[in-house]
């Protein structure tokens, strides 16, 4: 709709410009033109937000969404008291969540930047996903997490704890899991917990397994990279906060990690494969490589289900 | 033409500066239908500024490398396998049995490993169990593991981990388990030996057997790295 709008107001202030240029002054010209070029800036604007969710609208914030096999998926706001952020989340409760009384495994799932866990739902069609996997017993009912990684969507945090920043890491590797173990019935053990992401996200997935290998027990990159690409401010980025630093420099944690890239997406191909080799026991890793697709929705959505598969197979299962 | 080549950005900034153009040199021309014209050279110009612009940004993030990307074509579907069946799956019975592979001579046991199948081994023919793999002193009674196949081994002071590593291709043979996660139970050096010399991953020691990984249908894949290369 909003598109829509923005797409309208591109054909009227062309067609005013074409048709009010000859009755119009130098100064109205000038407005007519600048509004022309905005309406641009503006149509665009709307069309890469909907493709990345970075500013999602209120009526895409689906506060409750049910899915076809009697999943749910809820909107809930976390009150970091360890981090000070307080930031929304979305949480997966499979079907089995309802029907049973085990304690379920948990995979906290990070979204791109720019973006927010919207995408995860939209774009990547998460529930059913999630869905279908676990009907057909390819992986074990889990409570899946979609925690917003910073305060505000322009900012990249690669979820660390930016230096007079917000303490993302804080936020999702002790707040995120606080608030869902009190909420609910799920596992407290890291051998039930996993991370996953794609592209920044997926950076965010190996980074904290390797950081938190008491938390988590393993982790799935969709498309990431090796380093951060930001500054931290403490200078980790170069050295704690990068994965590929941490294999060469420190000992390797036993955690497993699921590495997938398209061929054709030069920077991730190239940090995966060099994380890949640098792994040394009692580090597991596991690739996974679609042919091509670039950085995209289509190459996540072509991995969603085999490093969820994955993971479940990593993880610790559901607790009677 | 490469949708992040030089020659495409070239082509689409060259018929933006040529629209340009012919916007400007027909502005004042048209008759009746000036209007339009002009409408039609401005959205036309419009949208090539925001696909030369569109180009350069893709071509530098590599958001897209090519037009089978654009298109959301992927050249890869995800392969949904089947968990084969274990040699042994036809003779298993509910309960333990003695199990007696090629390899066992070259273990150097007690004894042959006793195996315990879950209850519900049989009624689930397309599930790959997790293990625990129980080290016990000889005449120690078989090990059970609710939701796990437990082999019971008995080692002599002649058992090696080295030979041991035959193991599990040996179990993944003959029954339905998973290639991962597999608990190593017994505190002595031969059982941390084992998970070391074993592929990561794939076994850990001392882990409660709460912590197993459930059983799974086979799972949805992608080609590997090695495939890859290959």
């Amino acid at each position: 709709m909003t598109l829509w709008l923005a797409l309208a107001a591109v054909l009227v202030t062309a067609a005013a410009l074409a048709v009010l240029w000859n009755r119009l002054r130098a100064l109205g010209r000038g407005l007519l033109s600048l509004a022309a070029v905005l309406s641009v800036v503006a149509a665009v604007g709307v069309e890469l937000n909907q493709l990345t969710e970075t500013f999602p609208s209120a009526a895409a914030a689906v506060p409750v969404a049910a899915g076809t096999g009697g999943s749910q998926m809820l909107a809930v706001t976390v009150p970091g008291e360890a981090s000070k952020l307080r930031l929304p989340m979305y949480v997966y409760l499979p079907a089995a969540y309802r029907l049973s009384a085990e304690r379920l495994p948990v995979v906290e799932a990070f979204h791109g930047v720019p973006g927010t866990p919207q995408f995860w739902l939209h774009k990547l069609n998460v529930q059913s996903t999630l869905d279908r996997e676990i009907a057909a017993g390819r992986m074990a009912p889990t409570v899946v997490l979609f925690p917003q990684q910073t305060p505000n969507p322009t900012l990249d945090t690669e979820c660390t704890n930016l230096r007079g920043g917000p303490q993302t890491e804080t936020f999702l590797t002790v707040d995120v899991p606080a608030y869902a173990k009190a909420h609910y019935r799920i596992r407290a053990d890291r051998a039930a917990w996993g991370l996953t992401g794609y592209s920044a996200g997926a950076f965010c997935a190996v980074n904290l397994t390797l950081k938190h290998p008491d938390k988590f027990a393993a982790g799935a990159s969709l498309s990431g990279y090796a380093s951060a690409g930001i500054t931290i401010g403490d200078g980790s980025e170069h050295t704690t906060n990068n994965p590929f630093w941490r294999l060469q420099h420190l000992p390797q944690p036993a955690v497993a990690l699921w590495l997938g890239w398209a061929a054709d997406d030069k920077q991730p191909a190239r940090d995966s494969r060099l994380l890949a080799a640098e792994a040394r026991a009692p580090l597991a890793v596991t690739t996974a490589v679609v042919a091509h697709g670039g950085h995209s929705s289509a190459v996540w959505r072509q991995m969603e289900a085999p490093a969820f598969d994955w993971l479940s197979a990593h993880l610790a299962g559901p607790l009677p | 033409m490469s949708l992040t080549g030089v020659p495409l950005l070239l082509l689409a900034a060259a018929a933006t500066i040529a629209t340009g153009a012919v916007t400007v040199l027909f502005w004042s021309r048209g008759g009746r239908l000036r209007p339009v014209t002009r409408t039609l050279g401005i959205l036309l110009l419009e949208a090539l500024v925001v696909l030369t612009a569109g180009l350069e940004v893709n071509r530098r993030e590599q958001f897209y490398p090519s037009w089978q990307a654009l298109r959301g074509d992927t050249g890869t579907a995800a392969v949904t396998g089947e968990v084969r069946a274990g040699l042994l799956d036809g003779r298993v019975r509910s309960g333990s049995f003695e199990w007696r592979p090629p390899g066992l001579a070259a273990w150097h046991l007690a004894h042959a490993p006793a195996v315990s199948v879950p209850a519900d081994y049989l009624s689930r023919p397309d599930v790959a169990f997790p293990v625990v793999l129980a080290l016990v002193a000889p005449g120690t009674p078989t090990r059970r593991t609710p939701g796990a196949v437990t082999v019971t081994l008995a080692p002599t002071a002649a058992t090696t981990a080295t030979a041991l590593r035959t193991l599990p291709a040996e179990l993944e043979r003959d029954l339905r388990v998973a290639a991962t996660g597999w608990d190593v139970l017994g505190n002595g050096p031969l059982g941390a030996a084992f998970v070391r010399s074993v592929p990561a991953g794939l076994a850990v020691l001392d882990r409660p057997t709460d912590a197993l990984p459930p059983a799974l249908k086979a799972p949805q894949t992608l080609p590997s790295l090695r495939n890859t290369r290959s």
